[in-house]
């Protein structure tokens, strides 16, 4: 939940320097391998967005995969966890380089201009 | 990570109290009050890529150079409920204590139980009720720090909310993490929450007194544990009998200058 939390304050801070309105959509980028589970995040955001300018927003959620490097046969490959061996040599000294972030990639704000 | 289990760190106000003492903590106010009187509404979208953890982060590196700053080595001991880690504390401040210099963050939902046992042991302490949240944040490190006041070259456990899932993301600014598993648990928690694991310098196995009673394999253990990360080092211990503390005992001093303080 405060990660959800983290979010909305991160989407409406954003919104403000915008000079924007009310919320009306939050992209956010979840890496397969930040630990994060999207199904509880989707729950949480809703609740995390009242009585702040995200409330009643969309929420879409952009899954990102992972990638590993094999630091002895030096490939780059699609990883699945950190528990993995690699795929070209089956050695263990894999480093993760990719998708364990969790991000707030885009903001929608709902413009109002002046009635002329 | 609170979203895994549900958990709302913002419905119940953190508090951080000494023994014998009350304070609240941070809340959350929001306050987006506007008053417009305009037709027109346009949607637009703007590119925004802000790592979600980063506040933490940069709280939480404040914390780290506070800590350098101060020649205060600072460990973020870790593990499931009921692993030990408060006896382990207790055992281990009361044997070091006329020769390194330490105080305690303790972390719970509820409760200052555990800052009460740390404060029998006559080291400083502070405790951290998270409410409903499981795990420390580097806030609550930074809010808990002002209040503890941990002397200049000294050791400072901070004892983690009892969960391998959450508090592996949130960095606190301390210089390592040590993971405690007791032989009571599943010799496969490495592979069921290999974030904890990954993220820990020091794996201590704790109750090992026990294991003539128990089918716990800790070649296993330790096998599941170097699959998640190489570089994990292991110290059996039992903080009943004091079995391997020494052990522990010289990993911790190893981390402190010649005079026995950190710095």
């Amino acid at each position: 939940m405060s990660l959800a939390l983290n979010i909305v304050d991160l989407a409406v801070e954003a919104a403000e320097k915008e000079n924007g309105g009310r919320l009306s959509g939050i992209e956010i980028e979840v890496g397969a391998l930040s630990g994060v589970m999207v199904d509880s995040l989707e729950f949480c955001l809703e609740a995390a967005a009242r009585t702040t300018k995200a409330e009643g927003a969309t929420f879409s959620i952009v899954s990102k995969a992972a990638c590993g490097k094999c630091t002895d046969c030096g490939i780059d490959f699609a990883a699945t966890s950190f528990y993995q061996h690699c795929p070209g040599c089956n050695g263990i000294g894999v480093q993760i380089t990719g998708g364990r972030d969790l991000k707030v990639t885009a903001i929608t704000i709902e413009e109002e201009s002046p009635d002329v | 990570m609170c979203d895994s289990c549900g958990c709302d760190s913002s419905s119940d106000p953190v508090t951080i109290s000494k023994p014998g003492s009350h304070f609240h903590g941070h809340g959350h106010p929001h306050d987006h009050s506007h008053d417009h009187d305009h037709v027109h509404v346009q949607s637009r979208t703007v590119r925004v890529e802000q790592d979600v953890l980063a506040h933490n982060q940069a709280i939480s590196e404040k914390n780290r150079a506070y800590f350098a700053e101060h020649g205060i080595f600072a460990m973020n001991l870790v593990s499931s409920p009921g692993s030990g880690k408060t006896t382990l504390l207790e055992k281990t401040i009361t044997d070091l204590k006329h020769e390194v210099l330490m105080s305690v963050i303790e972390g719970d939902q509820q409760t200052a139980r555990d800052a009460d046992r740390i404060d029998a042991t006559g080291v400083p302490v502070v405790q951290v009720n998270t409410g409903s949240g499981c795990h420390l944040d580097g806030t609550m490190i930074a809010n808990a720090i002002a209040k503890l006041e941990p002397e200049d070259r000294s050791v400072l456990f901070i004892e983690n909310v009892g969960n391998l899932v959450c508090p592996a993301l949130f960095d606190l600014g301390e210089s390592a993490k040590v993971v405690i598993i007791s032989v009571t648990e599943g010799e496969d928690k490495p592979e069921k929450y290999p974030y904890m694991f990954r993220a820990a310098r020091l794996c201590l196995i704790n109750k090992i007194d026990l294991l003539p009673h128990l089918d716990f394999d800790v070649a296993a253990c330790r096998e599941f544990a170097a699959r998640v990360n190489p570089e994990l080092e292991f110290i059996e211990v039992s903080a009943r009998t004091g079995e391997g503390m020494g052990q522990w005992y010289a990993w911790l001093k190893s981390r402190l200058p010649v005079d026995g303080h950190a710095g």
